[in-house]
């Protein structure tokens, strides 16, 4: 029972779901939304792709995890050793490309490239994640364009025109909010002289660069997204409205804790565009129109703003913890290993 | 003892808990009745979707 749970916090559920997501938006963009046997097979190479990512990024981070998230990675915590993460890399690899195989060629090539972006974000030399902007410009590709695309070869051997400008909407949106995960790891990136683009440029910086992005994905996804409707237009300038707030708000400096329930709020909206678009395309391709189709996107949108404001007052109602792993007691240890300009930064 | 401390964002933990515990009952409902008027209704991956949502939104996530 501990195995599979350790197994499942590697492959991280939050990021399953929300490639999950990514890779359902690009069947039901083929019109093919509703398959379940395309979307499992899809899900497949997406999950092994994931966890080839997740096994080279706690390889790689595993000193600056054992500051920013201690208790809460398998390796940093102990439960697994580095040789078992990277028989689970290797593993997780080869069952991504042999099951992107399975699709066809285009879905190989997708496969291929996502593992090698992501080993060369994660690992050295190329170490991407050290990178500012740059890493945030990468990591989208990951996460969005690479279950995406899954998407659409899982059904077709082509991609159109509008399938990239929609990809390019989704991916734009995305780069505002992985900008904001560094706030949680600020700590351990500066100890360790990972020059994040919060660590570079500080927190107003961010969240307007994070704004940015927000308001030019949005744009862009309602202009690429077939057959837009005066419901879905409402629904999702609702959803960048508050996400703009919210990150008003997180320029403010409130704290750590403040911080963690406005990025989590922020991260929800985030999903809930992303379900909106899956939901719309699919409503669409299935003949749900009229008052059928205004009041699921409606119920959409009232949901994921009540689930926001919910987090962003209460916070998250706990932290998910490597079972039996030792906890933060190991840190200190580890400044040891810091640069002097990250210990400088910190102070 | 909090003077100084950042207290925003604590209410989870006040003394009984039910206020928050309520608060995310009602939107984790709506959810479920939701997904399964999609699931009814043919769409089931658009409802399973929704329930995933609704799952992670009490979770902490950065993305």
């Amino acid at each position: 029972m501990t195995r599979l749970r350790l197994i499942i916090l590697l492959a991280r559920p939050a990021v399953i779901i929300l490639l999950a997501m990514f890779t359902a938006t690009g069947l039901a963009e083929t019109g093919d939304g509703q398959s379940k046997v395309l979307l499992a097979r899809a899900l497949v190479v997406v999950c092994a792709f994931l966890l080839f990512s997740v096994a080279c990024n706690d390889l790689a981070d595993e000193a600056i995890d054992r500051v920013n998230l201690p208790g809460q990675r398998p390796l940093a915590a102990g439960a697994l050793g580095r040789t078992e993460f990277a028989v689970i890399g290797v593993v997780a690899g080869v069952v991504a490309l042999g099951a992107s195989a399975a699709l066809r060629w285009q879905a190989v090539v997708v496969t291929a490239a996502g593992l090698a972006i992501s080993a060369g974000y994660s690992l050295r030399p190329v170490r991407l994640a050290d990178r500012g902007a740059a890493a945030a410009m990468v990591l989208p590709a990951c996460y969005v364009g690479v279950p995406y695309l899954i998407g659409i070869f899982a059904a077709q051997g082509f991609v159109r025109s509008g399938d990239l400008f929609l990809l390019a909407g989704l991916y734009l949106g995305f780069i505002g909010r992985i900008l904001l995960k560094d706030f949680r790891d600020v700590r351990g990136d500066a100890l360790f002289g990972k020059r994040t683009f919060l660590v570079r440029h500080g927190r107003r910086w961010t969240c307007a660069f994070s704004a940015c992005s927000w308001t030019a994905g949005t744009v862009v996804i309602l202009a690429a997204v077939h057959r837009p409707t005066a419901a879905l237009l409402a629904a999702e300038a609702g959803c960048l409205g508050g996400a703009l707030w919210l990150l008003r708000k997180l320029a403010a400096a409130p704290g750590a804790r403040r911080d963690e329930c406005l990025i989590s709020a922020i991260a929800i909206i985030g999903r809930g565009m992303v379900l909106l678009v899956f939901a719309h395309l699919s409503m669409t391709e299935a003949g749900w129109l009229g008052w059928r189709y205004n009041l699921v996107i409606a119920a959409l949108g009232v949901l994921t703003a009540g689930m926001a404001a919910s987090m962003a007052r209460n916070g998250p109602i706990t932290r998910t913890t490597v079972p039996f792993g030792p906890s933060a007691a190991s840190a200190p240890r580890h400044l040891l290993n810091a640069t002097p300009a990250g210990r400088a930064a910190v102070r | 003892m909090l003077a100084g401390m950042d207290t925003s964002g604590m209410n989870r933990m006040t003394p009984d808990g039910r206020e928050p515990y309520r608060e995310r009952s009602i939107w984790t409902v709506i959810g479920i009745t939701l997904a399964v008027l999609l699931t009814i209704g043919g769409l089931a991956v658009v409802g399973t979707m929704v329930l995933l949502v609704v799952g992670m939104s009490h979770y902490g996530s950065n993305k």
